[in-house]
């Protein structure tokens, strides 16, 4: 293929939509290639404060986890295909509504059981699609993942079971969990849809186990629900003594290639790695798939031997880029650490140089850390790996100097410093510099538009008998974790004063725009408000993120994720806040643009997540421009 | 009874108001939090104060005393207010500050009219 061609070609297939004027929405990253770009001119800087809000559900679908039931986490994608708005909820039910008013159509119950069987809370992020191009009962599905392991195909036009999916509609995909089944495979992720296969990973809890089930990633027929291959990312020698290195977020595919592009994370369990010294070269990794074969294509690690619970924490954007006169295919994976990755996605080799660079060792009973790590240092990374960030001067001295006192106390020696008895500093966080959101790109440009976090997490081992004596639980990304079968557990906390003020100095969260081209980055602002008892920060302090941004074609993004319950429209050139709405809690999703009948419309999820803060909410809010 | 204490009371009580429905209600961002209970113990304790201060015969340093912890409610409101981003409720503490400076500083014989 020409290179010429080549650009016009993507753009059909990842980002074009399906119509004219019929832009789609139907994956959790509204297309495969994750460009998350909406091909819509409608909303531009000159009007974009003049949107309003067409219409808002309250789904019931909500607990706060005061009374019987778990509390929510709500991350769903609206998926706007079949002239329908799907929704997957965290009580485990679809609903579909009318994209212009969100009257209900049809709603399906999985009846699961609500119990957070692997994770702290009843998390959900959605629903998946596809269509066979014929008509009938069931040619289209939606999909619907549940935390006790089945995969439910309903009918996108009435809401019933497809009867010829697995056995009657449901596929129990634990009867795969079959090697050290320590918990099921919950399906909190939808799978990725790539022609008439469904790419299926799941969800554990890797922080409570040294042994647990290997990841595998699984290629499952839309229409039947067969297995037509599987795939693990943990060498045969190593399952019994190790495990996960899972696929629990989404992964995007190049149909033109045959590739899905997976995001596998660490090894268990998280924070130590004595069980596992061997080389485990598919974990933490982004790793190219064939989609007929499942043989693994290419691979690049992005962390070795994972000691941080640094997974691979979203799907890679795919874009072609140009670079000295050629047009490359590009693919970028965003990750926990801050580190862009930008990789020619028919071959793996780096576009931008990775540097191996020596880490410090562990001194840890039985772990050995890897003495080198791959950096990639263009694109800047969106938190500095060698520094973190100075003592907040506020914070300790309305604490009469705790925070430099453990500034002092704890180990810090650059972002690979390995967790340990006396303490360890660990920037970024757990929950990452980039998380599931991932980034956003306009295909036209190249531009990429990513949100990130800056937040200091203490970790400490715990060596077993004293852990035994702890009377804590886990939370969501924070508290004790057992790691049964490691010498080991641990104890994860963020950085904070007794008064609950963070130790480190703001910004928490920026947004930034990179031109890929050149590995440039275009700007960095501060993005949000963060709260702490329900006051607000200043603006310079920006905000934790948790979800993706949006960019459409009239240069606007659109983006929820701050800790402030706000869904913000930002100036694509710059950054800055142009228009911003109030929602009954942090819309931790990816927000869905599409055209309905010739209209404009962008919806979010308002779900929470006690990441961010303890706020939840089951609320859908949809906004258009106001009648001309 | 000090009438000249009748606007503090006033905006004390609208401050009540517009806290008690920050805390409460889900459109504001704040409800339930901490910082909205703090805003609305502070509005509170404006307005009792404020009846206090109008209704009680107290001798000047007690008088002087209440006023300034008064004034201390109000303006600590207002900042609390200010970064809950309930500005309605900022403005309202700042002119309760404003109408309590007033009645305060007015000539004694004004102020006592019981």
């Amino acid at each position: 293929m020409t290179s010429a061609l080549r650009p016009l070609i993507v753009a059909m297939c990842f980002a074009a939509p399906a119509g004219a004027d019929q832009l789609r929405w139907d994956t959790f990253n509204g297309n495969l290639a994750n460009t998350k770009f909406a091909d819509v001119d409608t909303f531009t800087p000159a009007n974009v404060a003049e949107l309003e809000r067409v219409w808002e559900v309250h789904t019931g679908d909500v607990s706060d986890g005061s009374g019987d039931l778990p509390e929510t986490v709500w991350s769903a994608t609206p998926i706007y295909a079949n002239e329908t708005l799907y929704l997957g909820t965290p009580f485990y039910r679809i609903l579909a509504l009318d994209p212009a008013t969100g009257a209900e159509r049809w709603s399906y119950d999985s009846k699961s059981a609500l119990e957070a069987l692997t994770q702290p809370a009843l998390k959900n992020r959605g629903v998946a699609y596809w269509e066979s191009g014929q008509t009938g009962p069931c040619e289209k599905r939606v999909y619907l993942g549940t935390m006790d392991a089945e995969l439910h195909a309903v009918d996108a036009d009435t809401g019933e079971l497809c009867a010829d999916f697995a056995q009657g509609g449901v596929l129990n995909v634990n009867q795969w969990n079959t090697v050290n089944d320590k918990f099921p495979f919950s399906l909190l992720q939808p799978p990725t849809v790539v022609g008439d296969t469904l790419m299926l990973g799941w969800a554990g809890n890797d922080w409570a186990y040294s042994v647990a089930p290997p990841g595998n990633l699984m290629a499952i027929d839309a229409r039947t629900g067969t297995l037509n291959w599987d795939l693990s990312f943990i060498p045969d020698a190593l399952i019994p003594v190790t495990g996960t290195a899972n696929i629990w977020t989404s992964m995007s595919a190049d149909p033109e290639l045959g590739l899905v592009y997976v995001p596998v994370s660490s090894p268990s369990p998280n924070y130590w790695g004595g069980n596992r010294t061997d080389p485990i070269p598919l974990a933490t990794s982004v790793t190219a798939v064939d989609v007929e074969t499942g043989e693994v294509r290419w691979s690049q690690q992005i962390v070795r031997h994972d000691i941080w619970d640094y997974d691979t924490p979203s799907a890679a954007t795919l874009v072609d880029i140009e670079r000295d006169g050629q047009t490359i295919p590009a693919l970028v994976q965003t990750t926990k650490m801050g580190f862009i990755f930008v990789l020619n996605r028919e071959t793996g080799e780096p576009i931008f140089p990775i540097e191996d660079r020596p880490v410090p060792a562990s001194d840890a009973e039985g772990e050995v850390a890897a003495p080198t790590q791959p950096f990639v240092l263009t694109p800047p990374p969106t938190n500095d790996p060698f520094k973190m960030p100075a003592v907040w001067w506020l914070a300790d001295a309305l604490s009469f100097g705790q925070c430099s006192r453990e500034r002092e106390q704890y180990r810090y020696e650059g972002i690979y410093t390995p967790p340990s008895v006396q303490g360890t500093f660990l920037f970024p966080g757990t929950a990452g510099a980039n998380n599931w959101g991932g980034a956003a790109v306009d295909p036209r440009t190249g531009i990429l538009y990513l949100n990130s976090m800056r937040v200091v997490q203490i970790i400490r081992l715990i060596p077993r008998e004293e852990y035994e004596q702890i009377d804590g639980g886990s939370g969501n990304e924070a508290g004790f974790y057992p790691q049964e079968g490691a010498p080991y557990g641990i104890e994860l906390r963020e950085w904070r004063n007794d008064l609950g003020l963070p130790c480190w100095e703001p910004p928490y969260g920026t947004f930034s725009a990179y031109d890929l081209s050149t590995g440039e980055r275009l700007y960095e602002v501060p993005f949000g408000l963060s709260q702490q008892w329900g006051f607000y920060g200043l603006s310079d302090w920006g905000s934790p993120t948790l979800g993706g941004p949006v960019v459409t074609a009239g240069g606007i993004v659109f983006i929820g994720a701050s800790m402030d319950a706000r869904v913000r429209a930002l100036d694509a050139a710059t950054g800055a806040e142009l228009w911003s709405d109030l929602v009954e809690a942090p819309s931790v999703a990816i927000p869905a643009v599409y055209t309905h009948q010739g209209v404009d419309y962008v919806v979010f999820v308002a779900g929470g997540n006690s990441i961010l803060k303890p706020q939840v909410s089951d609320q859908v809010v949809a906004y258009r421009l106001g009648q001309p | 009874m000090m009438k000249s204490f009748i606007p503090v009371i006033v905006l004390g009580a609208v401050g009540c108001a517009l806290s008690a429905y920050a805390y409460l209600s889900n459109d504001t961002g704040v409800a339930g939090t901490p910082g909205a209970l703090l805003a609305l113990i502070g509005a509170a304790a404006v307005t009792v104060g404020s009846v206090i201060a109008a209704l009680t015969a107290l001798g000047r340093p007690l008088f002087f005393l209440l006023a300034f912890l008064i004034a201390l409610a109000a303006v600590l409101t207002a900042l609390a207010a200010f970064f809950l981003m309930q500005y309605g409720l900022t403005v309202v503490m700042a002119l309760a500050f404003v109408g309590l400076l007033v009645a305060v500083l007015l000539p004694a014989p004004q102020r006592r009219l019981i």
